[in-house]
């Protein structure tokens, strides 16, 4: 027995070396691939249209909001906004996010609430209804009811607890977009 | 006249059994009258293994009818005085042998040799210690699950069992997911070994449990210093070793099956574990369970989403002789848990609305359906083990084990991709330790030996989510001597060094913004490797030589007073998470980020453990003081605006740090069946310089419980037990302030993260009842009904505090069926 457990380490001894010095020589970790995150939202595009066509675009990135910022609206003028949700973290491949936001749209909401101005934001005709009827709110109707100049904040939610409530903590869920935009409101002639 | 008396041996009442020679461990307890009749009589003798011949110390020795008790030197030898002329019988008991008796005539001084043999291990024995572990520390006092804590916990997790231990608490995300704490550290400072096989699965940061069923085991040790040199001893706050008791020569099968079901989680599990064992010493051992568990319930509302399943199978065999050993074992783990849906939040002001709402903002009914966001992991591991004695001073064993661990995690995601994990981790670790125990001159025992470590992680990149911990290989080489000095029963000194050398290579993509940021553009440019889009390929390669050193020495005074001093220094190098996480964390909405500048931390610590008894009142006190250099500690940094709103960046950084405190047990025996223990812990952590508190440190807390048994053997048992935490007062400042709109105005408002929720009192109860005995078969249930007044409170240790209370009244059924 003993003779077999000597023969037996005999064997199992240099393997195990053997097998250590491959581990240590071939362990450098393989070129890992790449991830470019398909989900993520890079760019926040808001289009404003006066009511003779005139586009006025800002564009929200991490490092500032390019574009037309503030965005200038005049009082008591209706004016479409629409948004647009893009990944630009592969340049190469930009991704329209909004895209796969209208596909789950009773699982998100659009939500605006503003500061230092006034400004009344309506579902447009163009806009996105879910399976209830709620619209999204992703193209919008936007009149100043008052002059000044503040901030637009606006929110994509992910599963919101409820979709027709008037406050952020009302809409519960997850925040998937919290940006803000510069808006200024000014007299109409 | 003896009234024979089983002690009771409950989690902590064990720790007196862990040194023989203190508070006797004998099983036999006698009270008598002595009688005074030409009793100046003395035996004299040697106590030596019936198989191997060599002397047994520490055994204990009396007379049947006598109350006192004697001990066996280290050579064996023992003297009994005033023994009276005629016949007397003279018991010997030492954990690990069978008991032994011996009648004798005494007419005059004698001299006499008792042999004693190995125990044949039984389950329904629960006071043998497995001899594989028992020179693990001479002087470090050991606190130990026996089986019937292990059984009583069946249905819980090891972190959940371990606080029944005085000095444990438990870190907690969630319900199911903890991890234990000891003297104020955990993760990576908590070593685990199973089955002499370091478990590798802690480096992936706090979040990740350890993949380990309690049921598959028989004993639980922990030592309170990192003393385990043998397992690589990088761990400052404390190492487990989980074992299985040793298996003797007999033909035998039997096995146990545990059945729970508890009404909170409205949960059930299972756990079944058979053994056969054979003359020749052979044997296989089985263990399989199961455990499947619906949302948990805190007193006003359902936790939405904390089902959980877990899954266990365990199968070893092996053969146990006197001179050689071995086993092989496979081993595999299962476990799914929901995630407080709830605490799935998107930014700073979710977590600022989840906070300042009294109950969660998600709340479905019951159900036990696990959904994103979720966790699983799975643990294989397959092992071998062969230990060889070459005489009786001399042994060698040789350990090898493989493990692979995979862990997914499933957030809320948009397009479909809930199903799809956001984070896949799987770690391959390969641990070789060959291991050489002599003992010298009787009273020297030497340990030295060399291990190997060979790992690989690997993320995978289908996740779509950029990696939490990259792929990276670590190779470790460490060698290990420590000697321990026993010249007689009351003086034992322990010295020993290791040292390791950890090489670390890792290929991690960064952003290129934040690696310039960082500045490691300018300080690591030599390992970039290529750019591509707006992301950067580097290849760090980091080599550490870890040293550690521990010193101890015990000494007895009386057998009612011992005293044991240790002092360990630790090197530890950062693990992959604290160098190189990266990655958002959902429910508490940060940033994590690992830094590659972090260097080895070195943990001083000394610890004291005073036991004493007085009459019927015992007690241990364990004040430690621990000075950590290089204290390894993840902190807020800023805030990081995103397009999904404001994150705080929380970042590994160093700090030095002080850990202080103690840990008291006490117990008390009002009559034999009536015992009253408490448990006090209190930890004190902060920063060296600013004296800032910690995060994360256990609040002061205290248990209590009484327990009534049956006078009779163990026939029934009846405790009541209490919880008292205390609200954490010293606590990190680390909260947030978060833009708000409110009627129109943009203010800030305070995101009080951390501020510790209120002290709370819990009462617990337990009811424990043998129903049914025949031969070998037993069955016994138990009745425990936990949070009895369904109290609401929170807990500083639970991760997910911001968002729920924690779990009301629980009451679990359980039947044990051993056979």
């Amino acid at each position: 027995m003993l003779k077999l457990i000597i023969r037996s380490w005999r064997t199992i001894v240099p393997a195990f070396i053997l097998f250590v010095f491959f581990t240590l020589t071939g362990c450098s970790p393989d070129e890992p691939e790449v991830i470019n995150e398909p989900e993520v939202i890079t760019h926040v595009n808001l289009i404003v249209t006066d009511p003779s066509g005139g586009k006025q675009t800002a564009i929200w990135t991490e490092t500032g909001i390019s574009g037309d910022t503030p965005i200038k609206l005049t009082s008591g003028l209706n004016y479409q906004a629409s948004l647009q949700f893009w990944n630009r973290s592969d340049l190469s491949n930009p991704e329209e996010i909004t895209t796969e936001i209208k596909e789950e749209v009773d699982e998100h909401q659009v939500f605006y609430e503003t500061s230092g101005i006034k400004i009344d934001i309506t579902s447009a005709s163009s806009d996105l209804k879910d399976s209830d009827g709620v619209p999204l709110l992703l193209n919008t109707t936007w009149k100043g009811t008052a002059t000044g100049s503040g901030t637009v904040r606006v929110w994509l939610i992910h599963q919101p607890v409820s979709k027709t409530a008037t406050t952020r903590t009302g809409l519960g869920g997850e925040t998937d977009v919290e940006v803000n935009f510069q808006v200024s409101v000014s007299a109409g002639n | 006249m003896g009234l024979l008396e089983k002690i009771r041996s409950y989690a902590w009442l064990q720790l007196f059994k862990m040194k023989p020679c203190f508070f006797c461990c004998s099983i036999c307890y006698c009270c008598s009258v002595a009688y005074s009749q030409n009793c100046d009589q003395q035996i004299q003798g040697k106590i030596i293994d019936r198989d191997w011949g060599n002397p047994i110390p520490n055994a204990v020795v009396r007379i049947k009818t006598s109350v006192d008790s004697t001990q066996s030197e280290t050579n064996g030898y023992f003297v009994l005085k005033d023994i009276c002329k005629g016949n007397v019988v003279i018991e010997v008991s030492k954990t690990g042998y069978e008991f032994e008796t011996l009648e004798l005539n005494v007419v005059e001084n004698m001299e006499i040799e008792i042999e004693m043999s190995h125990t044949v291990h039984e389950l329904s024995q629960i006071n043998i210690q497995d001899d594989m572990f028992k020179r693990e520390s001479k002087t470090l006092l050991k606190w130990e699950l026996n089986e019937r804590s292990i059984d009583a916990y069946s249905h819980q997790n090891i972190a959940q069992a371990l606080t029944s231990l005085s000095g444990v608490s438990m870190l907690k995300m969630g319900n199911e997911i903890s991890k234990p704490i000891v003297h104020g550290m955990h993760s990576a400072r908590v070593q685990i070994v199973s089955n002499g096989i370091n478990l590798n699965d802690q480096q992936w940061g706090i979040d990740h449990a350890p993949s380990i069923d309690l049921n598959a085991y028989e004993n639980v040790q922990l030592l309170k210093g990192a003393i385990g040199l043998k397992y690589g001893s990088s761990a400052p706050g404390g190492i487990i070793i989980l074992s299985n008791r040793n298996i003797v020569q007999k033909d035998s099968i039997y096995g146990k099956i545990i059945l729970s079901g508890t009404t909170n989680s409205r949960s059930g599990s299972f756990s079944s574990r058979i053994v056969k064992s054979f003359k020749n010493g052979g044997f296989m051992r089985l263990h399989g369970s199961y455990k499947g568990s619906g949302d948990f319930r805190a007193p006003e509302y359902t936790l939405s989403n904390t089902a959980s399943r877990r899954h266990n199978v365990d199968f070893s065999v092996g053969q146990n002789k006197r001179d050689k050993k071995w086993e092989v074992r496979a081993s595999t783990y299962g476990f799914e848990s929901g995630i407080l849906r709830a605490a799935h939040i998107g930014n700073l002001g979710d977590l600022l609305r989840a906070i300042k709402s009294s109950q969660p903002l998600y709340i479905e009914d019951f159900s036990y359906d696990i959904y994103a966001p979720k966790q699983s992991s799975n643990h294989l591991s397959l092992s071998g083990y062969y230990s060889w004695r070459l005489d009786s001073s001399k042994k060698i064993e040789f350990r090898y084990g493989y493990q692979r661990n995979n862990r997914k995690e499933y957030d809320v995601r948009r397009g479909g991709r809930s199903t799809k994990p956001a984070i896949d981790l799987q770690l391959t670790t390969h641990s070789f330790l060959g291991n050489y125990e002599l003992t010298l001159l009787e009273n020297w025992y030497l340990d030295t030996g060399i291990s190997v470590n060979i790992q690989q992680n690997y993320s995978d990149p289908n996740t779509g989510i950029k990696r939490l911990i990259p792929d990276h290989s670590l190779i470790g080489v460490g060698g290990f001597v420590s000697a321990s000095y026993s010249p007689n029963n009351y003086f034992d000194v322990e010295l020993g060094g290791r040292i390791d050398y950890r090489g670390v290579n890792a290929k991690k993509y960064y952003a290129l913004t934040r690696w310039k940021e960082n500045g490691y553009d300018q300080k690591y440019s030599d390992i970039e490797l290529f750019q591509t889009g707006s992301q950067l390929l580097v290849n760090p390669k980091f080599t550490f030589w870890d040293a550690s050193l521990i010193t101890g020495t015990s000494l007895e005074f009386t057998e009612d007073l011992a005293l044991g001093l240790n002092y360990t220094y630790v090197e530890r190098s950062p693990n992959a998470a604290e160098l190189f996480s990266d990655g958002l964390h959902h429910s508490l909405a940060s940033i994590e980020y690992g830094s590659l500048e972090l260097e080895k931390e070195n943990a001083h610590k000394v610890f004291l453990d005073l036991k004493g008894k007085i009459d019927r009142l015992s007690g241990v006190f364990t004040p430690f003081y621990s000075y950590i250099n290089n204290f390894i500690s993840i902190n807020p940094t800023s805030l990081e605006v995103t397009v999904r709103g404001a994150f705080p960046v929380w970042l590994y950084s160093h700090v030095d740090a002080i850990f202080q405190g103690f840990d008291l047990g006490i117990d008390y025996r009002f009559t034999p069946n009536i015992e009253y223990r408490a448990n006090i812990s209190y930890v004190k952590a902060f920063e060296v310089g600013s004296r800032e508190p910690l995060n994360n440190i256990p609040p002061f807390n205290i248990r209590h419980s009484i327990d009534v048994s049956s006078i009779k053997s163990d026939k029934w048992q009846v405790g009541i037990s209490s919880e008292y935490v205390a609200r954490q007062n010293r606590f990190p400042n680390n909260s947030f302030y978060v833009s708000v709109i409110e009627d129109g105005e943009i203010n800030n408002e305070l995101v009080s993260l951390s501020e510790p929720p209120r002290h709370y009192h819990l009462f617990n109860c337990d009811l424990r009842t043998k129903i049914f005995k025949k031969g070998d078969l037993d069955i016994e249930s138990s009745l425990r009904i936990s949070n009895i007044f369904n109290t609401q409170y929170r807990d500083y240790l639970n991760r997910l505090r911001y968002y729920t209370d924690e779990v009301g009244r629980d009451i679990l059924i359980q039947m044990l069926i051993t056979f």
